[in-house]
């Protein structure tokens, strides 16, 4: 591909229909991206710092000019702690993105290109993987890795290799019946370059597609295992895992501990469904959700 | 012929679409009498399926009837709410569409689709009595009264129509519209259908108004054909006059473009293409085909006057009054 | 009939399979995956080297992996789980017992709601194609899905429980109420009692969690519904209904039944992912079901318990979508086998 079409490809999303949603999407991400990445020059406190006088700090003091989002339990200021929180969040999502398209793609490429016992299989397998509830595997996975970041990651993974398995299988079946597939074997080419050269640059959009909507369901779904204390330990910051302490402010009225870790899962999980949404549109693709 | 029981005056029927207006029917004016069987034959995008709709007061969206009116047994069809055109649908008019193969709910009994007309309009107090009804009806049309009991999909094709046909007269409406009812069957399929659709016609005293694309198929039947171009009525006369001495040379192109009728006679179709009806051209809407073409025709539209016993929209078929 | 009934036979049989590929799958995630579930449950102490071996023992985590297989596999069709890691002799098999009733009662619940919200809106968004209000609908199928549910219901609470005080703000029934328990889905049980009181209540206790879950899985359906519908509004046979002087109510309704048949197929996978949101809805309602059972064992790391509770939920996953397949068959009359 010349630098030219690399561009082309890469204007292709802002143009046609879906470029609204699309570009809303890739706003609200690239939002929180910065916030990770400048998370010690944006937030104000630490996120296990004591952000106010002593006194103040047994119970959670609401929203202020000092305070934007309130302080929670100990002290802690819930802005930075939804800044800080951020980074867990992007580093669990972005690693089990890349562990499950890194496996489930060429797996689906694979099963899909050669069919036979061994496509059959691999298709059962990822089938029922993909009838479990996902929150429920990725919970039993993270329950015997025990609880860190990088565990997380892999759990979400397990749950998200057979959406893009299968994806990518179903593509890459309708590719290889077309003629030019046909008419590389034809001219001899070996089958790593049909696989890589042909089918893939056809699978791409649908590929970026489904990762959007993915990325929305590990989102909520590593929100859940935090919640279940399965990603870091309190007082480690992970909006999950902040909602699941602050839900026993809700008796007093306190409002802010929840609302706002919860605001950030529902935002970031929106940027990567507009994202998708708005590719889906654009390419004229329908998936199942 | 004699009292008419449906009067079309100035009727306009327009399809609001992004890139403009379409003018599917443009201001037809045309009278059908009682128990007549009057056809109309045209291309398709000629407006005559959008007439049949108009009629029925079921044009889709973004279609709209935006002027004239269909006087209905004296009473104008447009200026009727929607509750009283829904009484006149099914109980005054039938109509049966083109494809059978989906203008049968595919979830429900046939039955069941037909006793919907008796329920509908009052006429059957009960499920089980409008069942019976729909057997009843069923028959009327040629298959057998059980088959209440069957789903669409174990009939076929000529069946379905013929299903479709005993849930249109029902209620042995006054008027049934068939558009291109035979369109999707095959040749002694189609015969039969028509056969029926004839049969009712008489044992009812129907009047039928047929909308096909087969100058063939109307020929055979009808008492007048009426040939439309480009969302106009070209030429309106009794079948005899208009098959045997076309005045309109879009009906002679029509006519000469038939198979069936001339037997083994060479065929001729008429060259170009019907009008984009958003810009239709100026003038006699058919000058750009036409091989007759004046120079008056280009800029003038030709108005529909009576030539004898018919009707006609041409300035060459003027000369010859 | 008797195809269908054929039907029906072919498919319960299937249903073998699909456990046995699903209980593997959990076995080798519980079992295989490197880790040790004593080590585990123990935590960081330390403990005797001989201490976790006379655990792994007395689990029978000792034992070959093929043996741990058929083992557990032929305990778990006796409706054996072992026995408890935290409470010592309490057997796994009565929890669950006593747990799947709730979980049943919320997932039916949530997925009611759910459908009905998504049959309204995706009408809504179809009639009215294009408007506004369509444009609304559309946006509602996207954001609902995003929604983390603990957040919904959090709110919820809020709104509901703490500010307005007009519904509970989590469990089953309130102290004050007895219900004789027979079934263990309390709005059933309070049901064949003719046990009003008890109805209310146990109906006040689920309205939130059922419709936090509702909200946030029925999206999909709006989707669904929304295309399906306007596809059926636009065929022949719709417009062979209007032109037999069919009232619009009538017409849509027929339109719905059509359109909703490819919805149903949706509905497999739409309960196991609310089975999913059930595990977090009930954690935040203290719904005392399946998935609040898995929270508190997690933070108890209570081995078997957990192993348990998956396979539980493998083999309701397996059940529905038995029962969703032979619903399907029954509805669409061309489907015959």
């Amino acid at each position: 591909m010349s630098a030219g079409r690399v561009v082309e490809a890469l204007k292709a999303p802002f143009r046609g229909p879906g470029r609204g949603l699309f570009t809303a999407g890739l706003a609200i991400v690239l939002v929180f991206v910065v916030m990770a990445v400048f998370a010690p020059w944006i937030a104000p406190y630490g996120p296990t710092e004591r952000s106010v006088p002593l006194q103040l700090a047994a119970e959670p003091q609401p929203p202020s000019w000092r305070h934007p989002m309130g302080t929670a339990q100990l002290g802690y200021d819930v802005f930075s702690r939804v800044v800080w929180g951020s980074r867990v969040v992007l580093y669990v999502v972005t690693l089990s993105a890349i562990l499950s398209m890194a496996i489930g793609v060429p797996l689906g490429l694979v099963s899909g290109y050669y069919g036979g016992p061994l496509d059959r299989g691999l298709s059962m397998v990822m089938d029922s993987i993909y009838a479990f509830p996902g929150i429920v595997l990725a919970i039993a996975v993270a329950s015997v890795l025990g609880p860190s970041p990088t565990n997380a990651a892999i759990s979400l993974s397990v749950v998200y290799v057979p959406t893009f398995f299968r994806m990518v299988r179903g593509q890459t079946l309708e590719v290889r019946e077309s003629l030019y597939i046909e008419a590389a074997r034809a001219l001899g080419y070996p089958d790593r370059v049909t696989l890589l050269s042909h089918i893939l640059p056809n699978v791409a959009p649908t590929t970026l597609v489904v990762f959007g909507l993915a990325a929305t369901d590990a989102i909520l779904t590593e929100a859940g295992l935090a919640f279940f204390g399965l990603t870091v330990s309190y007082p480690q910051p992970d909006w999950g895992l902040d909602l699941r302490m602050a839900l026993k402010d809700i008796p007093n009225g306190v409002w802010w501990t929840t609302f706002f870790p919860g605001l950030a899962i529902t935002l970031l999980a929106l940027g990567f469904a507009l994202i998708g949404e708005g590719l889906g549109e654009r390419y004229a693709i329908r998936t199942e959700r | 012929m004699g009292e008419p029981i449906l009067q079309l005056r100035d009727l306009r029927v327009y399809y609001y679409t992004l890139l403009g207006a379409v003018r599917a029917v443009d201001g037809v004016t045309m009278d059908v009498g009682r128990g007549e069987w009057v056809s109309i034959v045209g291309e398709s995008g000629s407006g005559k399926s959008t007439l049949a709709l108009a009629i029925m007061r079921l044009v889709p969206p973004p279609g709209r009837i935006v002027g004239g009116s269909i006087l209905f047994d004296g009473t104008d069809l447009t200026r009727l709410s929607e509750a009283e055109m829904r009484r006149i649908r099914g109980r005054r008019i039938g109509m049966v569409f083109q494809d059978p193969m989906a203008s049968l709910d595919p979830v429900r009994r046939i039955g069941d689709q037909i006793a919907d007309v008796y329920l509908e309009h009052g006429v059957a107090s009960s499920k089980g009595e409008a069942i019976r009804m729909a057997g009843e009806a069923l028959e009327m049309a040629g298959l057998p009264r059980d088959w209440v009991d069957r789903y669409p999909h174990q009939l076929s094709g000529g069946q379905r129509q013929r299903a479709l046909i005993a849930a249109a007269v029902a209620l042995k409406p006054e008027l049934l519209i068939a558009d291109e009812p035979t369109t999707a069957l095959d040749v002694i399929v189609q015969a039969k259908i028509m056969d029926l659709i004839e049969g009712l016609k008489r044992e009812l005293g129907m009047t039928v108004i047929l909308i096909t694309h087969d100058i063939a198929l109307a020929a055979e039947r009808s008492t007048r054909i009426a040939v439309m171009y480009a969302g106009k009525l070209v030429e309106y006369g009794p079948v005899d006059a208009i098959v045997e001495d076309p005045l309109h040379p879009y009906t002679r192109g029509l006519i000469e473009s038939a198979p069936d009728l001339w037997g083994e006679k060479r065929l001729r179709g008429i060259p170009g293409y019907p009008p984009d009806l958003r810009r239709p051209p100026s003038g006699c809407r058919f000058h750009p085909r036409c091989p007759l073409a004046l120079e008056r025709c280009r800029s003038e539209e030709p108005p529909l006057v009576r030539v004898g016993d018919r009707l006609v929209a041409c300035f060459r078929a003027l000369e010859r009054r | 009939m008797a195809g269908l009934a054929r039907y029906v036979a072919v498919r319960a049989s299937l249903i073998i399979p699909t456990i046995l590929i699903l209980y593997t799958l959990v076995f080798i995630i519980l079992r295989v995956i490197p880790g040790n579930p004593v080590e585990a449950v123990l935590g960081t102490r330390y403990v005797p080297p001989e201490v976790i071996k006379e655990e792994m023992h007395r689990l029978g985590l000792d034992k070959p992996l093929y043996v741990q297989y058929f083992d557990y596999l032929w305990r778990v069709l006796h409706g054996d789980f072992g026995e408890s890691l935290v409470v010592r002799g309490r057997p796994i098999a009565a929890d669950l017992k006593y747990r799947i009733p709730a979980t049943i009662e919320l997932v039916v619940a949530g997925f009611i709601v759910s459908v009905l919200l998504g049959i309204a809106t995706g009408t809504a968004a179809a009639v009215r194609r294009g408007s506004r209000l369509d444009y609304a609908m559309r946006l509602y199928g996207i954001v609902t899905y995003t929604l983390f549910i603990p957040w919904v219901g959090a709110l919820l609470i809020l709104l509901f429980a703490v500010h307005l005080h007009w519904l509970p703000a989590g469990g089953r029934l309130s102290a004050s109420v007895s219900l004789h328990r027979i079934t263990g889905i309390y709005t059933l049980d309070a049901l064949i009692t003719g046990n009003w009181p008890a109805f209310l209540d146990a109906l006040r206790h689920l309205v939130l969690p059922a419709f936090t879950l509702g909200l946030v899985l029925s999206g999909p359906y709006t989707r669904l519904v929304r295309a399906n519908l306007s596809d059926v509004l636009q065929s022949d046979f719709i417009r062979a209904y209007r032109a037999r002087g069919l009232r619009e109510g009538k017409v849509l309704r027929y339109a719905l039944r059509n359109a909703l048949i490819p919805v149903v197929t949706y509905m497999g996978l739409q309960l196991a992912i609310l089975l999913g949101g059930a595990v977090l809805t009930e954690t935040t309602y203290s719904w005392p079901g399946l998935g609040s059972y898995l929270y508190e064992r997690i933070s108890l790391r209570d081995y078997p318990a957990i192993e348990g509770t998956v396979i539980v939920f493998a083999f309701i996953v397996s059940v529905i979508s038995l029962i969703v397949d032979v619903i399907y068959a029954f509805i669409d009359p061309r489907i015959r086998y």
